[in-house]
Order: structure tokens, then C-alpha cells, then sequence
């Protein structure tokens, strides 16, 4: 379908149909200097929702506004309504939001389309997955793809049970290995590991495994604060204290001699399990933090002092 | 992306200012002429393009002066002809079928009233006056009880009646819009007995709660990624609900009902993170496709927490490891991101800073750095701030930058309400409107 130059008005197929045009006084808000293909288009929509018309040609008119503003939200609610209406077929229905999902991939409407789509069709269709990976090559930080992925697990219940080529770990694994700062991979990790509802499908050694993936990835990388930040995540999850891993914290830090120090999160770690038993060395590694590793954030850094200050008057 | 050079070495030590001037021009444009077709992508925010036009001249001083009261008056008049007759308003003209075409269950669903536009126009009614006598207050009350999903969460659209098809839904955006009609439509003084006369204030609660993930950060939702957006959006409902503490020095005995010290600790470790020297020079590189950082806010509607995606960084660059040393004497340039690992971007100076800054701890921030960021960095020569260093200004990045500023006492801006995202002045009449019970 040529979506350049469609007139409805000159359309016999749209003969019977009268535009409604928007109405909006002189001294309006936030005007728009909308395109007269918009304001066409937009006129004939309001025409066939108003009279609830379910068909080819609403579904063609909807496709034409999408691309003209895929944030249009309830053009999106129609669409969808008018597939379940004509039973149209809903695979079929996915392969057309290919192309508008990657030229708008931050759009937000689509993603939850594509979701109200998907929940009519009964097993997960083959080209899913490789789809959203390659929407992911292109942002693989996307908000909307990673919540929607979620969904996804949720729905068709794809919850790793290996590492094996095609589980969620592995794809993960594969992210991280191309971007080992790629915080919204992290958070999926944790998600498919830790965000089931039934915990007694999860094998006892998850924890082991999850805090030796987390040490080795920081190996890599010392000062990347989405694997610091899932260290501590399993650890509070476990209900375990952070001194289990202090040792391992110390490899990038040393109080004695400043010029090992390779790490701001690391001092961060360790200032967090001195805290209580060790607070003269929590409160030294806060300062250097605040003078020299990490000065932008001085203020937290002695505000974190504070607290330890006011638990020892206290 | 460019590790910031610091203000002394671009201006020769001169402090960054605020063109009050120039910006209130900006403004002007954005509120007098038609905005570029650039917009019709965000046609469907209508009315929150007006809120932040509305606010940010509000702000700098100059929506009496650059207004008559006739314009005003039909400002108002638009804002009215937006409102549905089920409660709450559309958030835009464009799904109005106008008087000769009856709404009927049919096709009452496609023309609803929007969570985003009802706050925004009750936000921009007030900025421009009104005293919102007009506003169908049960019916919003009404409609708005039935946005709210049994986990706790609200929908963002429907047509009013109380069992209108409710779309939407899962995303905390919609719970503190909500939140914030409820606390002006209500007829109790204070917001956590309005929203609580109106709505399940124990799920809502349990809905954040859950949102809050493993780095300390809250996601749109549970099991989302942590976004400074969203936590804003949490914490601003938390406040309203009377759930945060009031001490910056938590205290040991834990209150039932207010947030835990972990919650807030986990938080605040979060938050004050999201300060960082990465920034993104638009005209450092040519990996940054301009398509995309056009739909980065164009395509978010209708909410207005807008989520910005950016490109991955290429590895080349990542690839190095620092840490941010600086030697005392030197001034360090930082805004904001809102996602770990992101550079900065002029929003989440407001969207973080002003978590921070309801929670009582907007010092733990280098306001002076990101202050430099947003003057020296993201300012715009003809007014306005960019998303990022030499990006063109758009409505939402310089509202909030500005109300950013406001927030931290800037010279030449009113004050603001950081939850509202309006002056103190216009928070103290949306206080007082004539329902409110004087207890």
C-alpha cells in the first residue's frame, strides 16, 4: 500500500463517509501545524469510530495514521479491536508491526499492541524471538522491548531451565559478553532467575552460581556498577550479609597502599560492611571516596558518614 | 560522549547564567505560533505540551505579562472544550466527535478521557487562573476509582461511567497522575485522605513497594529496570500518602506504616548515583542516528514521563575503565542519568534531582555540577535546553530543566512545587479551590 499520497476525499471508496473535522477555537493550546494529509486522515477517523464501522477499509486508514503518528493511542485500541472483530489473523497482523516497530522502536503504543496481539495467539510463534533480538541489536537498552520480553516469559512460560543455546541465560550471557554494561540485561538476568512467583523450582546453588557470574564479570570490568549493584541484589536476596564477599572486594581495594585502588564501588562495598563492626575504616574509605574516587557524589559519601556517626551515638 | 571540560576552561572562570530573557522568548514561540510539524507525532499530549508551556512561563515570570486576559480567557475555554463528559479529559482534541455525533456504548471507548490530560489540564487551568468551577468533580472522582486495577495500579484511559473498558494499566506514571487528581478533586485538605477516600491506598502502596528492584531504583513496574522517571513518580506518590519519613537521619524505631529505612536507604543509594561526568556530545560523533533521538520524546504519549532509550554506546568507547578523579580545584561539569550505565540527560535533572528534593535530601547531589550542565552544556542559544550537549531545545527537556533549576533556588525563577511541577504560588490556589474543607 503506497502510504505517501492517500486523498479520501477524491477515494470513491470513502464516498459515503463524512470527515469529522476537529474542532479547536482560534486562541488554542499547543497547536500543531498538523499536515493536510494528518488532518484528512485524522477527520475520516473520527467519522469511522464514531459510527464503530469494523473493516478493510478502517483497518487501512488506522495503518495510515500509525505511520503518521504512532503515538496516536486509541487508533491503536480500534486496530486492535477491528482484528478481533473480523477475525483477521493475528501472525499475520505481527509480520505488518515489523517495520513500524523498528522505524519507531521508543514508541510506546505498539509495544503494548503488539502484547494485546500476541495474547490471542496460543503458542509462541517461531519468529518471536529472533524479532526482538533484532530489535535489541539496534537498542539494546529499549525500555518498551525489555518489559514486553518480560510479559513474554511470563506468558509462554519461558523461564531458563539451562544455559543452553536458546534459554533466556544464554542470550543474556551473549548481551553481556558484547556489553558487559548493559544494566537492562542485568535486570532481566535477575528477572528470569529471581522474578517467578514459584520459588521451589529455583536449584538451592542458584545463589553460588548468580554470585561467582556477578565476580567474574567485575573481574572484566572493576568499575562497572550494574554487576556491583547484582552482587548486592543476590546478596540482600539470599538474606545474606555483603561480608561474604569482602575479601573478594578487597582485590580492588587497599586502604595501605592508594595505588591499588581500581574501584570507587568497591570502596563503596567495603565502607557498607565495615559499617557496623569497622566504622574508623568505613569512615576512611568514605573520605577517599569524597576527595578523590568519586567527588561528585561527595555529599552522599558523608551523608553515609553521617549515618554511621549518629548509629554509634545512638 | 565526552568527558566534560569544566566551565573555567570554556568561559574563562565566568559563572554560567540563567538568559531569563532569551528563554522567556522560547516560550512565547512555543505558546503564540504553531509549533513545528515535528509535534504531530506528539499530537495526542496536546494538553501536556500546554501544561509545560504553561508552567516553564509561569516560572521565568512572564505569562502575565506576555498574556492578555482575552488570550487567557480562551486559553481556558480550550482546556474546558477538552473535558469529557464522563470526568476527567481528553488529553487532546483529537478523538472528540464533536456534537452531532452521539457517543454510545459502541464507541464510547474511542474517545476516553486520559489519566495524563486530566492532571495536565487541572494543572494548566490553575497557572492560568481559573478557579476550576467548571470541572465535573464526581464524575472525575468517579472515573477516576475506576481506573484502578486490582493489583493496585491504575489504567490511563477510559470514558467515564463505572464500568467503562479501562486500557492501560501496570505502570506507575498512571498511579502518581492519579494520585495527583484525586489530592486536587478531593474535597479533604489534605492529599493522603482524598486519594484514600478514593482509591485502594494499601495496594497502591504494595504496587511501589514491588517496583522497587534490586539496585534500590524503582522500575515502571515490578520486575522492570530501575528508571529515574519512575521513581519520581513513586516517590512523589509516597509523599502524598504521608509514607516517607520526614527525618534525614533515620530513626531506628520503624513506623508501621512509612517506608522501611532499607527502602530508603537503597534508594537514596541509587539516586545519588545517577550524577555522572558521561555525557553525550551530539557534535562529538556520528553513531547517534537523528531519527532516533527525534522519537526518543516525541513517541511517549500519554504519559509524560518520558522513557528514553539511547543507542548503545560503541564499545571503542566503553571500553575504558575510570574512575571520576578530579583534582579539588577543578570545577566538574555532571547532569544526570536515568538509568545505570546511561550518559546523562537534561530530564533526569529533574526527574532525579527532584526525587531527591522531595525526599529531603536534594543536597546529596553536586547541584553547583549539574548546574553547570544544563547552563554550560545543554542551554540553547535560542532558548530552551536540548536532551543532550548540541541537541535542539524541545518542550519537555527545557520544562524540566528549568523546573530543575527552580528546584535548587535559581535566580530569576519562582519557586516550584516539586511534585506538582508547578510555581508555590499556583500549588497555594490548587489548595484552596472552593470544595476544599477547611478542617
Amino acid at each position: 500500500m503506497n502510504l505517501t499520497k492517500i486523498n479520501y476525499e477524491a477515494d470513491e471508496k470513502w464516498a459515503d463517509v463524512v470527515p469529522i473535522l476537529q474542532q479547536e477555537g482560534e486562541n488554542s493550546l499547543a497547536q500543531i501545524a498538523y499536515t493536510d494529509e494528518y488532518s484528512q486522515a485524522t477527520s475520516y477517523l473520527r467519522a469511522v469510530m464514531a459510527s464503530n464501522e469494523k473493516s478493510e477499509r478502517a483497518m487501512e486508514l488506522t495503518e495510515h495514521i500509525i505511520n503518521m503518528n504512532p503515538a496516536h493511542y486509541t487508533v491503536w485500541l480500534y486496530r486492535a479491536d477491528i482484528i478481533k472483530t473480523l477475525s483477521l489473523n493475528p501472525v499475520k497482523e505481527l509480520d505488518k508491526l515489523e517495520a513500524i516497530s523498528l522505524n519507531h522502536p521508543k514508541n510506546f503504543q505498539v509495544w503494548g499492541y503488539r502484547q494485546s496481539i500476541m495474547s490471542i495467539i496460543p503458542t509462541l510463534p517461531p519468529k518471536e524471538l529472533s524479532f526482538l533480538a533484532k530489535v535489541l541489536a539496534k537498542d539494546a537498552k529499549n525500555y518498551h522491548v525489555w518489559a514486553y520480553r518480560q510479559w513474554l516469559v511470563e506468558y509462554f512460560s519461558l523461564w531458563p531451565t539451562s544455559e543452553g543455546k536458546g534459554s533466556e541465560l544464554f542470550f543474556i550471557d551473549s548481551l553481556l559478553t558484547n556489553d558487559v554494561r548493559n544494566n537492562s540485561a542485568w535486570n532481566h538476568r535477575y528477572f528470569v532467575l529471581f522474578g517467578r512467583n514459584v520459588e521451589s523450582v529455583m536449584p538451592l546453588d542458584i545463589f553460588t552460581q548468580e554470585i561467582n557470574y556477578a565476580m567474574a564479570k567485575i573481574d572484566t570490568a572493576p568499575q562497572n556498577a550494574s554487576a556491583w549493584n547484582y552482587l548486592k541484589g543476590i546478596l540482600r536476596k539470599q538474606k545474606k550479609g555483603a561480608k561474604e564477599v569482602e575479601h573478594f572486594a578487597l582485590q580492588y581495594v587497599s586502604l595501605e597502599d592508594e595505588s591499588k585502588i581500581r574501584s570507587s564501588h568497591a570502596l563503596d562495598l567495603l565502607a557498607e560492611i565495615w559499617a557496623g563492626e569497622a566504622s574508623d575504616k568505613a569512615c576512611q574509605a568514605l573520605d577517599l571516596l569524597s576527595n578523590k574516587y568519586d567527588p561528585v557524589r561527595a555529599n552522599y559519601w558523608q551523608y553515609r558518614k553521617s549515618l554511621i556517626k549518629a548509629a554509634q551515638a545512638a | 560522549m565526552s568527558q566534560a571540560s569544566s566551565a573555567g576552561d570554556k568561559t574563562s572562570g565566568k559563572a554560567p547564567t540563567l538568559n531569563i530573557a532569551l528563554h522567556t522568548r522560547y516560550w512565547v514561540r512555543c505558546l503564540k505560533t504553531f509549533l513545528p510539524t515535528g509535534y504531530q507525532e506528539q499530537d495526542s499530549s496536546r494538553l501536556v505540551l500546554a501544561f509545560f508551556i504553561l508552567t516553564s512561563l509561569d516560572l521565568l515570570g512572564g505569562l502575565e505579562t506576555h498574556t492578555t486576559p482575552a488570550e487567557r480567557a480562551d486559553y481556558i475555554s480550550f482546556i474546558y472544550s477538552c473535558q469529557h463528559p464522563g470526568g476527567g479529559f481528553r488529553s487532546f482534541p483529537g478523538t472528540d466527535f464533536g456534537l452531532q455525533h452521539a457517543t454510545t456504548p459502541e464507541n464510547a471507548r474511542w474517545d476516553p478521557a486520559s489519566v495524563a490530560g486530566t492532571y495536565f489540564a487541572l494543572g494548566a487551568l490553575a497557572i492560568l487562573g481559573d478557579d476550576l468551577s467548571r470541572v465535573r468533580r464526581q464524575e472525575t472522582l468517579d472515573w477516576i476509582r475506576n481506573l484502578q486495577h486490582p493489583d493496585g495500579s491504575f489504567g490511563d484511559l477510559a470514558a467515564g461511567g463505572k464500568n467503562a473498558t479501562v486500557d492501560g494499566g501496570q505502570d506507575v506514571r498512571f498511579c502518581f497522575l492519579a494520585v495527583l487528581v484525586c489530592a486536587i478533586v478531593g474535597e479533604e485538605q489534605s492529599a493522603s485522605e482524598a486519594v484514600g477516600k478514593c482509591v485502594d491506598v494499601d495496594r497502591l502502596k504494595q504496587f511501589i513497594l514491588d517496583s522497587q528492584t534490586y539496585d534500590g531504583g524503582i522500575a515502571r513496574k515490578p520486575n522492570c529496570e530501575s528508571h529515574a522517571g519512575s521513581t519520581y513518580c513513586a516517590i512523589s506518590v509516597l509523599k502524598l500518602l504521608d509514607l516517607l519519613p520526614t527525618d534525614a537521619i533515620p530513626s531506628l524505631a520503624e513506623n508501621t506504616n512509612q517506608v522501611s529505612p532499607t527502602f530508603l536507604q537503597n534508594l537514596l543509594h541509587w539516586l545519588s548515583h545517577r550524577q555522572t561526568t558521561m555525557l553525550y556530545d551530539y557534535r562529538d560523533t556520528d553513531i547517534f542516528d537523528e531519527e532516533d533521538d527525534e522519537e526518543d520524546h516525541t513517541s511517549d504519549t500519554p504519559g509524560f514521563a518520558v522513557i528514553n532509550a539511547t543507542p548503545a554506546l560503541p564499545p571503542s568507547l566503553l571500553a575504558f575503565e575510570r574512575m571520576d578523579l578530579y583534582s579539588s580545584d577543578r570545577p566538574i561539569t555532571a547532569g544526570l542519568n536515568g538509568r545505570v550505565n546511561k550518559p546523562a540527560d537534561t530530564c533526569y535533572s529533574f526527574w532525579a534531582g527532584a526525587t531527591l528534593a522531595i525526599l529531603g535530601h536534594g543536597n546529596l547531589i553536586d547541584r553547583d555540577a549539574n548546574r553547570r550542565y544544563l547552563l554550560d552544556k545543554t542551554q540553547h542559544r535560542i532558548g530552551g535546553f536540548g536532551k543532550f550537549p548540541g541537541v535542539p531545545p524541545d518542550i519537555l527537556h527545557s520544562a524540566l530543566a528549568l523546573a530543575c533549576l527552580a528546584i535548587h533556588g535559581e535566580p530569576g525563577l519562582k519557586s516550584v512545587d516539586p511534585v506538582f511541577c508547578v510555581s508555590k504560588e499556583v500549588k497555594a490556589r490548587l489548595d484552596k479551590v472552593t470544595w476544599k474543607r477547611r478542617d
